[in-house]
This record gives structure tokens, sequence and C-alpha cells, in this order.
């Protein structure tokens, strides 16, 4: 078993006063490619913003190697969360400046390459997931695909240990989708990379997942942990019904 | 309602500690921003608004000399109508005109574009690479805005000048250099500073006001839409009451 390198205690989220999920418990291994997965409204996205520090638990702790993420001072904090990448639900690439621009900033801001290094890295990147020759274009001349691709090269510029994706593959056609999910095995396989993704594609689960958890947005409490798989044959009712498109 | 009103100032007051913060870091070279962006900002806050500042001002001192030649007509005394534009111009309505035209224009425009980017989660983004928002989005803009501003100030005061020396000349038979005799006659340096002193305060406002509301909305459409409304509306309100401390301060101070 390799060690784990995410830890969710007893995790509460709120929306001000509105629960959105209790209790979580729940540990994220290293290498694993680990599925959030839930119905709509479920609170997929929120736990995503509070694993990558965006969010401060209602109660509860999140371990990110041993460390307590809010026990920490801030910069401490922040050096911790330089390891992880996040690639959000609509890309959110800064639009006013080009695909290159996007990957570079964070290059800029925590290394000390020069220039050209940062614009060859920059380019390498793009490369990665297939974006070669689109360097210079702004994110409004390119798909939604696209961004999606270039928002999880931003996301791999300073090579981090854990990416965190938000529904990379909704609204994609199914050969987008399966090119992406053909990317993320590969950053996964090839440049060691523990992915924590956040979907509810059954065929992209089933596909990449080697770990999951099912959060239920009626009783507001995960109701799986487990490889997809292991869900699917030995999971509560709810679980296998929902990996079964609600056909049990 | 109390709870929402204490959550709001709360909020303000986070933000305003915030910005404080960043501007520490701006003026010991630690804060993260594109100097590409600053140059833009800059673009956008001083070249960019010239014109419409340009036209408004005109307009507000051919304004300003009609009303005043309505009175001082009666007792044949049009001459004091550059008193009246120059005095007008340079203690209230520059500043006030020039901050006002900034709050719909390019501060509507930044808490738009800030709101936009909040709602599509590239605030987010930013956060997530260690990037502060502030520093890179607002301490940008107030700065951009604090050293525009005094320069679309004094634009305004000359043009509203020679939008008062348009209808002085024109419809009164004053001759021009005997009207910008009497402006220079009237007014002093202290009128023209106590302006100048007012729109950097009014820089400050519109443009923490805008950066405060974009940063702030809701992730929606609509939510850009409040912000920029909110931000104009608040804007607007937060110079009148602070150019009416300024009218009591420096009538308290005699100057």
């Amino acid at each position: 078993m390799n060690r784990v390198c995410l830890n969710i205690e007893n995790l509460t989220m709120k929306y001000e006063d509105k629960l959105i999920q209790e209790n979580l418990t729940f540990p994220i291994y290293e290498g694993d490619i680990f599925v959030v997965m839930g119905g709509s409204g479920c609170g997929k996205s929120t736990l995503l913003r509070h694993l990558v520090g965006l969010k401060r638990p209602s109660s509860g702790k999140v371990f990110i190697y041993n460390e307590s993420l809010w026990d920490l001072d801030e910069d401490k904090r922040q050096d911790i969360l330089r390891e992880f990448g996040v690639s959000f639900q609509s890309g959110a690439l800064w639009t006013s400046m080009t695909l290159k621009e996007n990957v570079s900033l964070s290059l800029e801001e925590y290394t000390n390459y020069s220039k050209n290094e940062i614009s060859e890295i920059a380019k390498q990147k793009l490369s990665l997931v297939g974006l070669s020759g689109f360097e210079d274009y702004y994110p409004f001349e390119i798909s939604g695909g696209m961004k999606k691709r270039a928002g999880i090269a931003r996301a791999m510029a300073l090579d981090p240990k854990v990416l965190f994706l938000d529904e990379p593959s909704a609204g994609l056609d199914p050969i987008s989708s399966k090119n992406l999910d053909d990317l993320i095995i590969k950053l996964n396989k090839e440049e060691g990379v523990t992915v924590v993704i956040i979907t509810h594609e059954l065929d992209s689960i089933f596909r990449i997942g080697t770990n999951s958890v099912f959060l239920d947005a009626e009783t507001k409490t995960m109701q799986g942990y487990g490889s997809p798989k292991e869900l699917l044959e030995n999971g509560c009712e709810k679980v296998r019904r929902f990996l079964q498109r609600g056909e049990l | 309602m109390f709870r929402n009103l204490y959550n709001k100032t709360i909020s303000v007051l986070e933000f305003l500690g915030l910005t404080i913060l960043s501007f520490s870091r701006f003026f010991t070279g630690k804060a993260r921003y594109r100097k590409k962006d600053l140059l833009l900002v800059f673009y956008e806050s001083g070249p960019a608004s010239i014109g419409i500042v340009c036209l408004i001002s005109l307009l507000v001192g051919l304004i300003l000399a009609y009303i005043g030649s309505i009175q001082l007509e009666q007792f044949g005394a049009v001459i004091y109508i550059a008193d009246l534009v120059g005095l007008a111009m340079l203690r209230e309505m520059g500043a006030i005109m020039t901050s006002i035209i900034m709050a719909g224009r390019t501060g509507a425009s930044f808490a738009a574009s800030i709101a936009t980017m909040e709602a599509n989660e590239e605030i987010d983004a930013l956060k997530t690479t260690g990037i502060s928002p502030i520093d890179f989005l607002v301490v940008p803009r107030v700065i951009s805005f604090i050293i525009c501003f005094p320069f679309l100030c004094i634009v305004s005061d000359l043009v509203g000048i020679l939008g008062g020396a348009i209808v002085g000349v024109s419809s009164f038979e004053i001759s021009p250099i005997r009207y910008f005799e009497q402006t220079i006659l009237r007014v002093d340096l202290t009128d023209f500073f106590i302006g100048l002193v007012k729109s950097i305060f009014f820089g400050i406002i519109v443009s923490l006001s805008a950066c405060y509301f974009g940063i702030k909305s809701k992730r929606t459409a609509e939510g850009v839409g409040n912000a920029t409304t909110s931000s104009v509306v608040v804007s607007i309100v937060l110079i009148i009451i602070c150019d009416a401390i300024f009218a009591v301060l420096t009538s308290v101070l005699g100057i």
C-alpha cells in the first residue's frame, strides 16, 4: 500500500448555514487516480475547494502528508499547497493572457528559470496536453475541450505531486472525453502524479479510477469508499444504483 | 438584518486590511502583479478616459457660465462669470465630475471584469497558484487611479474654464484675455490644490469600491451585473459624502 498523501478526518462542510456534507473520513493514497463521485449538488466541488485550501472546514481536518492544513501558518500552508495543481471545471484560464502566459505565471513566481527556459517549459507542458502550436492563442480563441486541457497544462506547470481535476470531461464530446481520460492515465503512470478527479461520468469513473468515494446529497454523508469496481459489486444500494445509471 | 450588516462590515474591513497588507508588499517590492497588466489599467484609467472627461467638463463649464450669467447680467457683472466658473471648476466640479465619470466608466469596467473573473473561477485559480488576488488585481488598479485622477482633474479644470470662456466670449463679448485675467485674479493655488487632493481621495474611493464589489460578487451573470451597479452607486454616494466632509473641513480651516 502506498503512503497516504491526503487524509480527510471528520470533515464537515457548510455553505453559510447550509450543511453540504458531514463527517467525511477517508484517505487518498499516493499514486491513486481517486474519484470523488456523487449526484449533482452533493458537494463534490465544495470538497475540492476544502482540499486545495480555498475554503476552511466548518469542522474536521484535512491532513496533507500528516500536516493539518488549517493548523499551519499561512507561509507553510502556501508551501504545501504549491505541491498541488488544480484544474477547475471551466478551465478558469486567465483571459487576459495567452495559453503560454497562463502556464508561465507560476513558473515566473516560484522558479529561478530564465525567460527562455520558462517559455520552453510552458511549451512542453502545452505539448503534453496536445496543445502544441496554440501557445500564443488567447482562451477565447480556443474550444471548451482545449481550455480544459490548457487548464491541466497550467496545473502541471510546477510538476505537482497531486493534481485536482474538477469535472474535466463535463460537456465534452465522447472522443475529447476519451482523449482527456488517456491524458490523465498518462500523467498518473508516466509523470507519477496522484490525481483527484471530481466527476459523475461513469465511463471515466470505471476506466481511470483506482479508488473512489461516493458522496450522497440526501443523507449528506459519504456512502461508499473503495475502487469503483468494488463499489459496483459490494457497495450499498444507493451507490450501486448510481454506478448502474439508476438500474438495479 | 443586524447580522447581515455585521457580516458586510467585517467583509469590508477584511478587504481593506488585505489591501493595506498588499500595498506594504508593493512598496517593499514583494507584491505579485504583471507590469503588462499595470500598464493596461494605466491606459484605461488615463489616456482612454481623457476624451469623455474633456467633453463632460467642457459642457459643465458652459452650463455653469450660462446659469451664472442669468443672475450676473442683471447687475452688469457678467465678467464675474470667469470667477464663478474658475472657482467652481477648481474647487469642486473638476474633481467631482472626473470621479463620477470614472466611476461610471473605468470603475464599472473594473468591477465587471473582476466579477467575471470570480464567476469563471479565475480568482480561485490565482489563489491556488499562491498569488494574492489583491496583489494581482486590486493594487495595480488603485495605484493607477491614484496617479491618473489628479491628471484627469487638471484636464477637467482647464477644459471647464475653457467652456466658461467660450460662453463669456461668444455671448457676452468679454475678450478672451480679459476673461483669463479675471480667472487668474480670482483663483489661487489653494483652490487648485484643494481640488487635486480631493481627486486623489475620490480615486481611492472609486478604485476600492470597484475592486471590492468585483471580488465579492456572486458567481452568476446576475452577480456580475449587481457588482457593477453597486460599484457605481456606492462610489458616487461615497464621493459626495467625502466631498461634504472636505467642504466642512475647508470651511473650518478657513481655506
